[in-house]
């Protein structure tokens, strides 16, 4: 590193530097052509701001901070929200095609001599004043309907579980786009100095479909916006805890020294990825002291254990993940995204969903409970759900115990708790086969456009030039919905 | 919908209209001879053109002999005159024109006829008259074909047809008020009123062409109030309350096939403008109301919303409020004594502050003061704040939400936050508050959400008190 200071130019460096040097001189002088010559304007004044791209947000945030409990694998939204007794009616039948629509299946089913329609084998009943459909499998959640916000109409473009994980966090089913976390954390900035913006918490020794870090990762934008993945066990943030016979002065004083000879480095070779590492290396030192004292939950009391359920106890678990976001939100971390996997149930559905909800379904609940109660879904988002939903006929042999079922982009329900959605409210609605979207679909940048807008960003204006064009969250896509919105 | 009640209504103007079928009925020959007016009014200004034209050329060109042809003209056009002018009394008579916009049309009509008789008369004989006689009458009859044409133009397609286009040094001249509106910019629900702003202008798009007050189409003007109130021909056109009982709503909802349809050409309209005309009628077709004054269902929210950007949810107050940027200095000072201060948006200036340096201390509260109208949310979770020094909170007038939880503050604290006129949302959990605060908090009539999870709260005062007041919810938790 030291070597920087006196080395030659590489080709690499001459690009990076020109190219970036004299491109900034130009937008700037484009922009404000006076201002090339002029003093330096004071611009409004606030450090504590938290050094978001966009300054302030376009417009008031009704949603501060978002808890994101991602589903992967995609949940049955038969059997746990969409309640279509015809299914049941005409269960072992085949799916008329007139439903189907010549849509692509997966390669799992598209093979099948049939495909009967399998009705769900749970109990669905109407749950609170709201009246919200829910299956027997989610009984703590099914308490709280009333606070919870369904859009039954969501539908993707993907019909693969990488493709379309990355698609719902990135805007874009090719990999390289930066996740929403990512964004959020470029576009507004920390809320806590001491921790990352964006935190990513993986429920540990779950299997089925594989989940990559890219689907957190920052994509084009500078690297510090990546979530930070916090694990259960010694080290919850790798590589954070200072050597053996290294305490925190020295440390201290280590950091400050390479400091300056980044910024050094950085004055010759401009390269924007030397801030990131500096921020980096300046909030992995913060860390040292603020996440061992987020995940020492030693302070909670037996009643939140309880509440958040038996598994809450031991790190690593959904629930105790749960926990941890609520902490996490309490010290204003902006995007807290939670992955729960294998929801995958292409056979013997019925026995791996009950094993799913019960990992799931109290702490949840627990979770919404426990924001509500501490005055906290003012401002914060919780969001529940999977990448696609799943087929209304049965992949494989359907017999009255078991059925699977497929991939299905084209409608699927996810729920949503908090600031500035409608409580106790059913958005959107599937046809009668559970298989199309009927009524007021919603796609997955018009989600994404909603959720930007609760967090106060026009999807349309927060943007990253990259490869000589603009990139967005959405897209080119994307409208609010509206009809959503409290 | 009782039918017996209602016969001797739906009886009256079916007699009306009976008694007025027999004088249709010998109407309607006059009625065919006079739709041949707007053709029949073209010859004789070919005619007595071509004539005066002719005789000017031969002036020109100094012919010795005048031609026999110009008089024959100005015979032509004099008959053809009077033909126009007796298939357009006819029309005049059904009754579809203002008395006051036919009444020039009508006699200058006339006067034409024998002008152009006068005329022919004079340009058979040429040489009797004087060349100036001559020609003032030529002049008299080009201006008077002239006039009455435009008449007869504005009665039929309207006053404002011919400039309407025009450039607006022109219509500067012709004295035309500048009546091209933009789309209305709707400040807050309250200044809509519902008829001038959203029901007018469907009206003005869709049937003001062939019903205003010049033109009025079975005897209906629907430019203004007073014409839509009265009616047309066969009776009032709004039933009040009552839009299937409505000929307005009835006509633009048949089968566009439907000879009776309305509009009968142009752009029918659209469902969501259906829509509104319906509600706007089931609501009591008033002209005066604003949209506070109106009920509103889901359905026509979302058309408000969608065709206006109309937001009719209650906004919250600090989306409401518009300030002027805070001054940079104070903002220094606040930070500095260790608030976390917001701007809420790029526009919208209010405050969202939160305490985070400790200690807290009252000096530190009182600089507060100085951002009194910006602060909307406030922050002091978790700090030392006193109950003696939320005192100073009380002229924080936008504040709508406040969060003193996992505080020491009690009920006397409580006591200081009355004067808060747009408090929604208070977060006291983990505070030494009681029962007794609930006192206070029912004076804050605007608050809509209040936590005591973790406080000496009871579930039955609690409860008591969300009895009492609907739209307010108290959250005590699990516990």
């Amino acid at each position: 590193m030291c070597n920087h200071s006196n080395k030659n130019y590489s080709r690499r460096d001459f690009l990076t530097k020109t190219s970036l040097g004299m491109g900034a001189l130009s937008m700037a002088s484009m922009l404000d052509p006076m201002g090339l010559f002029a003093k330096e304007k004071p611009l409004i004044h606030l450090p504590n701001s938290g050094g978001g791209a966009l300054g302030t947000p376009h417009f008031p945030a009704k949603v501060k901070r978002v808890i994101y409990l991602f589903q992967s694998g995609a949940p049955s939204q038969l059997d746990l929200f969409d309640y279509k007794p015809l299914l049941n009616k005409m269960n072992g039948q085949d799916l008329p095609e007139s439903v189907q629509q010549g849509q692509r299946l997966t390669g799992m089913s598209a093979g099948q001599a049939s495909l009967p329609i399998a009705g769900s084998i749970f109990d669905f009943k109407q749950h609170g004043e709201s009246g919200a459909w829910m299956s027997n499998l989610m009984p703590h959640t099914a308490k709280i309907v009333d606070e919870l916000c369904f859009i039954k109409s969501m539908y993707t473009e993907a019909i693969n579980h990488d493709p379309a994980v990355t698609f719902l966090q990135t805007g874009s089913q090719l990999p390289g786009r930066p996740s929403i976390g990512s964004w959020v954390s470029y576009g507004l900035g920390t809320d806590n100095k001491n921790l990352p913006e964006f935190v990513v918490l993986v429920t540990k020794d779950k299997y089925g479909q594989p989940l990559y870090s890219r689907s957190w990762g920052n994509g084009f934008l500078p690297s510090q916006h990546q979530g930070v993945q916090f694990r259960a066990g010694k080290d919850p943030v790798l590589y954070l805890t200072n050597p053996p016979g290294i305490d925190g002065t020295s440390r201290r004083e280590q950091l400050d020294h390479l400091q300056q000879l980044e910024k050094i480095n950085h004055q010759d070779v401009g390269d924007p990825e030397i801030l990131a590492r500096m921020a980096q290396y300046e909030m992995a030192f913060r860390m040292q002291t603020s996440v061992p004292e987020i995940m020492d939950t030693s302070d909670e009391s037996d009643y939140i254990y309880d509440m958040y359920g038996e598994d809450s106890k031991k790190p690593g678990t959904f629930a105790a993940n749960c926990i941890l976001a609520r902490r996490l939100a309490e010290r204003d971390v902006k995007f807290i995204q939670l992955y729960h996997q294998g929801w995958d149930q292409h056979g013997d559905l019925p026995n791996a969903i009950k094993v799913q909800c019960k990992e799931t379904d109290q702490a949840t609940a627990a979770l919404i409970t426990d924001l509500k109660q501490r005055g906290m879904l003012e401002d914060t988002l919780v969001i529940w759900g999977g990448e696609f939903g799943r087929t209304n006929y049965s992949q494989g042999q359907l017999t009255p115990e078991s059925f699977g079922r497929d991939h299905h982009p084209k409608c699927f329900t996810i729920f949503m708790a908090g600031a500035g959605i409608k409580k106790g409210f059913t958005f959107g609605a599937t046809d009668e086969f559970g298989y199309n979207v009927a009524q007021n679909p919603v796609h997955v940048h018009d989600f994404q456009a909603t959720l930007m807008h609760l967090l106060g960003v026009d999807h349309e204006r927060l943007n990253f030039k990259f490869q000589g064009r603009r990139y967005r969250l959405t897209d080119v896509h994307g409208k609010v919905v509206n009809d959503i919105l409290a | 919908m009782g039918l017996g009640k209602n016969l001797s209504d739906k009886i009256k103007p079916y007699l009306n209209e009976r008694t007025n079928l027999d004088t249709m009925i010998a109407l309607d020959f006059s009625t065919f001879m006079g739709r041949f007016h707007p053709i029949l009014v073209h010859l004789p200004i070919g005619f007595l053109v071509l004539a005066i034209l002719l005789e000017w050329y031969e002036h020109f060109k100094k012919t010795t002999s005048k031609s026999k042809l110009i008089p024959f003209a100005w015979l032509l056009g004099a008959i053809s005159a009077a033909a126009a002018a007796s298939s357009g009394w006819l029309l005049g008579e059904t009754g579809l024109y203002t008395e006051e916009g036919l009444f020039t049309h009508r006699w200058l009509g006339i006067a034409v006829v024998i002008v152009a008789f006068i005329g022919w008369w004079l340009k058979k004989s040429p040489d009797n008259y004087s060349n100036k006689l001559q020609n003032g009458f030529n002049i008299l009859l080009l201006g008077m074909l002239l006039f009455e044409g435009h008449k007869g133009g504005n009665l039929t397609h309207g006053e404002d047809y011919l400039i309407e286009y025009a450039p607006n040094a022109i219509q500067k001249l012709a004295g035309a008020s500048d009546t091209k509106d933009s789309l209305y910019a709707f400040k807050s629900i309250d200044s809509v009123n519902v008829y001038a702003h959203l029901i007018a202008p469907i009206f003005e798009a869709k049937c003001v062409a062939c019903h205003n007050s010049e033109v009025q189409r079975g005897g209906l003007n629907m430019a203004l109030p007073d014409g839509l109130a009265m009616g047309g021909e066969n009776g009032p056109i709004l039933a009040k309350g009552n839009p299937t009982e409505s000929t307005l709503f009835n006509r633009i909802t048949l089968p566009q096939r439907n000879i009776k349809f309305m509009p009968p050409s142009g752009e029918a309209m659209t469902y969501d403008e259906i829509k509104l005309v319906e509600w706007w009628i089931q609501e009591g077709a008033s002209f005066n109301d604003s949209l506070p004054g109106f009920q509103l269902n889901d359905a026509m929210k979302s058309v408000l919303l969608r065709k206006y950007g109309l937001d009719t949810k209650p906004k919250p107050w600090y989306e409401m409020v518009s300030l002027e940027p805070l001054e940079e200095g104070i903002l220094k000072a606040l930070e500095e004594a260790g608030f976390v201060i917001k701007e809420l948006g790029d526009t919208n200036h209010l405050l969202d502050v939160k305490f985070s340096g400790q200690p807290l201390t009252r000096e530190k509260l009182v600089l507060l003061e100085k951002a009194a109208s910006h602060i909307t949310w406030l922050s002091m979770a978790g700090s030392d704040v006193k109950d003696e020094w939320l005192s100073s909170l009380g002229i924080l007038k936008n504040l709508t939400r406040l969060q003193l939880e996992k505080t020491e503050i009690t009920d006397a604290g409580i006591g200081h936050l009355t004067g808060l006129k747009h408090l929604e949302a208070l977060n006291l959990y983990g505070t030494k508050v009681t029962d007794a605060c609930l006192q206070d908090i029912q004076k804050l009539k605007t608050l809509r959400r209040v936590y005591v999870w973790g406080t000496k709260v009871t579930p039955e005062a609690a409860k008591k008190l969300q009895e009492e007041y609907r739209d307010f919810e108290l959250v005590l938790g699990a516990n």
